[in-house]
């Protein structure tokens, strides 16, 4: 149950720090032109899908953490 | 929120139906499949007891006759799309039942056929709903998504069918908090077709538990996988979704991750658990074998098959509990 709470625990911090930080990032105001829209884009795709690959390590570590400890016993 | 009566009175109907379809497929299907050699041993057991196999073309048509019926009903496509997606998906299990499609990339990849409906029937809406933020523009990533997520979820139910009840039983709770998003959401047309996996997976269930009469094989687990997958996509309750089936989804991802390539559950080489003389299940502590949720929960010392499948559920139900707690803080 732990790993499951703290999964969903990172799945609401995760929509949090989505939504609340890269959601608002504007590396430049005041540009219309496509290109830097679509780079501004771009960068929370990449900033998203990060924070989704730092889920995918924490998962994996706390796997390794919790069967290094009940069956290496 | 009032339910309308009529729409109780329906859905008593659907679900007495599927249940009654299920059930009397499945009791068939236990006695017809080990008349026909069609067995295959319960690895978890002292004794190995064969068991009838598979038992998915019961769940597979009870389902697809009460969709269907729906979709007459309601002409909504969004219920065609449910029963079509659930009849490749069954029917891809159906093939890898009979034939064995032991290549790991195989059945993955011919599982992305199953979602096309959802995207040729265009019943999709690209703007999932997240908890407390609201809905959020997804125009070009989500069809992709959707593409990947039928896949994901078939082969997540496909990886936890590894004890006698588990899938059925574990269907049963995680769809709970789907339905109940569903409510709070108003989505009757959709409710409605959840109301066949929900029967379909307790009517099985009755021949699935410990000790099992019948397993329900590759085409029963992808076309349950398939069906909720799609639920959740057309009734637009997908994190909802994701977190009720969380177990399956760790599950999955801790056995491809420590075997790090794509494979068949079966194709496993080193087992992730011991069957003790006493028929208790222990954890095997061989490093190579692969962490399944089984194994960890059997880390903690050997259990029986009940206990275990026991445990599964209290993960469900914990999970489904986060999952209605989703719904709850979501802004519909």
């Amino acid at each position: 149950m732990g790993i499951i709470g703290l999964a969903w625990l990172l799945v609401i911090v995760g929509i949090f720090i989505i939504f609340n930080l890269i959601v608002r990032i504007n590396i430049f105001p005041g540009k219309t032109e496509y290109i830097f829209i679509f780079l501004n884009s771009l960068l929370k795709v990449v900033l998203s899908a990060t924070l989704a690959f730092l889920w995918i390590i924490i998962m994996i570590k706390l796997r390794d953490f919790y069967i290094k400890r009940k069956l290496s016993a | 929120m009032a339910i309308p009566y009529d729409l109780i009175l329906l859905a008593s109907i659907v679900f007495a139906l599927t249940f009654s379809l299920t059930y009397l497929f499945t009791l068939a299907l236990v006695k017809t499949l080990p008349k026909r050699g069609s067995v295959v041993e319960d690895y978890h057991k002292p004794s190995k007891p064969k068991v009838a196999w598979p038992g998915g073309p019961a769940i597979l048509s009870s389902i697809l006759i009460a969709e269907l019926i729906l979709y007459f009903i309601y002409g909504d496509l969004r219920i065609l799309s449910i029963a079509l997606v659930t009849m490749i998906a069954g029917m891809i299990g159906l093939i890898d039942d009979k034939w064995r499609l032991n290549n790991g990339m195989i059945k993955p990849v011919s599982l992305i056929l199953a979602s096309l409906p959802i995207l040729l029937l265009d019943v999709y809406v690209p703007r999932p709903t997240f908890p407390i933020f609201g809905s959020v523009r997804l125009y070009y990533v989500y069809p992709i998504l959707v593409l990947a997520a039928i896949p994901i979820v078939s082969n997540a139910t496909n990886m936890i069918d590894v004890l006698n009840g588990a899938l059925s039983g574990f269907m049963i709770i995680t769809t709970i908090p789907l339905v109940f998003a569903l409510m709070l959401r108003t989505d009757y047309n959709i409710i409605m077709a959840t109301i066949p996996l929900i029967a379909s997976s307790l009517a099985f269930y009755i021949f699935h538990r410990y000790p099992s009469k019948i397993f329900p094989g590759d085409s029963g687990s992808l076309a349950l996988g398939a069906i909720f997958c799609v639920i959740a996509i057309v009734g637009r309750v997908e994190i909802v979704a994701i977190i009720s089936i969380l177990p399956a989804i760790l599950n999955s991802f801790f056995i491809l991750s420590s075997v790090k390539k794509l494979i068949e559950h079966r194709s496993i080489k080193t087992r992730p658990t011991i069957l003790l003389p006493n028929g208790q299940l222990a954890a095997s502590k061989e490093t190579s074998a692969p962490v399944t949720l089984v194994r960890m929960i059997l880390a903690d010392g050997p259990l029986s098959e009940r206990e275990v499948v026991s445990n599964i559920f209290k993960l469900s139900a914990f999970s489904a509990s986060l999952a209605v707690i989703m719904a709850l803080a979501t802004p519909w």
